[in-house]
């Protein structure tokens, strides 16, 4: 089980590196998480929406409308390119971090 | 408006209007609905797949701060719960707590009427054993799907150390989203209570039709019949309603 804590600050990095591959919406974003994880990890719709939102609003991703095949129009999200500058920023964060904690991490613990 | 908009609905309806929040919510009515979509194509039944989508929804609180909004005082822990709805699963605990016995003792009373008839009746007697054998069946039927539904919502509280009732905080916003919930909820229980009844009579009838005057071949034309019914008295409870 992944802690919320540890994870929260890291949901813009998936997200945006789903978006990399191509524009999705909502619920294609959250089955892939759950796929690329191999269903270890799977983000509530709150958490989700509160990213995208909060991405929105810094400018790194942008909506459109499109439509799926129902006729329904459906919300799209693409990458801009500040979102993939930050992007890059976030996955030297993650690998400085994950360099920090592992300097703390025992093989063998008696 | 299908049942996760309600519940989605009812959920934000603790957060004000905005066009921000509308945003929100239709997006993640519209990933519910495809999650729900996915599930239900993937074998599992309404409640089942309802109840799934439910428990991946998350908290309120998350969205208040995605939108920048202040948790209200005395909401810690509990997951807020519009008090409608908190009034609603207390009506049902209490229903639950009745039926569920009921339709047990029910069966077992059919069985001890029965003894007591056979002699005084012969084959006869068994009819009362399956009257009051469907009777109790159908209370628990009843009652045991509508706690399917309420078990995933509940557990979704649970992890929020249970539901708490919301205060609103600023009540003209409230008010346009509780003016159509309690009618279409009435409506749907007084629609639920017409259906069961419709549903039990039929039942009754056939099993009449078929103990005492032996009409089992053509017995059966009772429950399209009542399917019909049914629909009538859902559309006739809307007109009613609608004045």
């Amino acid at each position: 089980m992944v802690s919320s804590d540890g994870i929260r600050g890291y949901h813009d990095l998936m997200i945006l590196g789903i978006l990399l591959d191509g524009d999705s919406y909502g619920y294609e974003i959250s089955k892939e998480i759950t796929a690329r994880t191999g269903g270890r990890y799977q983000v509530k719709e709150t958490t989700l929406y509160s990213a995208m939102n909060r991405l929105e609003k810094q400018g790194c991703i942008a909506s459109y409308s499109g439509t799926q095949s129902k006729g329904k129009p459906r919300t799209y999200f693409t990458l801009t390119p500040y979102g993939r500058e930050y992007y890059r920023e976030k996955c030297s964060e993650w690998t400085l971090t994950s360099q920090i904690v592992q300097q703390f991490m025992k093989e063998e613990i008696e | 408006m299908s049942r996760i908009e309600v519940y989605v609905n009812n959920l934000f309806a603790a957060i004000p209007d905005s066009r921000e929040a509308r945003e929100m919510k239709r997006n993640i009515i519209d990933s519910m609905e495809d999650n729900y979509q996915a599930l239900r194509d993937a074998g599992k039944n309404e409640n089942e797949a309802f109840g799934e989508v439910v428990s991946q929804f998350g908290t309120v609180d998350e969205i208040r701060e995605a939108l920048g909004v202040q948790t209200g005082a005395g909401q810690e822990g509990g997951t807020p719960v519009p008090p409608e709805m908190l009034e609603d699963y207390l009506v049902f605990r209490k229903k639950f707590a009745l039926l569920l016995p009921a339709g047990i003792v029910l069966c077992v009373l059919g069985l001890v009427v029965m003894l007591f008839l056979e002699p005084l009746l012969g084959d006869m007697a068994s009819a009362f054993l399956f009257l009051f054998a469907a009777l109790g069946a159908g209370l628990i039927v009843y009652i045991c799907l509508e706690e399917d539904s309420w078990s995933k919502i509940e557990k979704s509280w649970k992890r929020g150390q249970g539901p708490v009732r919301y205060q609103p905080e600023e009540a003209p916003e409230e008010e346009p989203e509780r003016e159509v919930s309690p009618h279409k909820k009435r409506r749907k229980r007084l629609t639920g209570r017409i259906n069961s009844v419709i549903m039990l009579a039929a039942t009754l009838w056939f099993l009449v039709q078929g103990f005492w005057l032996g009409h089992w071949g053509t017995a059966w034309v009772v429950f399209p019949v009542a399917g019909v019914a049914c629909a009538l008295m859902k559309e006739l409870v809307k007109l009613v309603m609608e004045r």
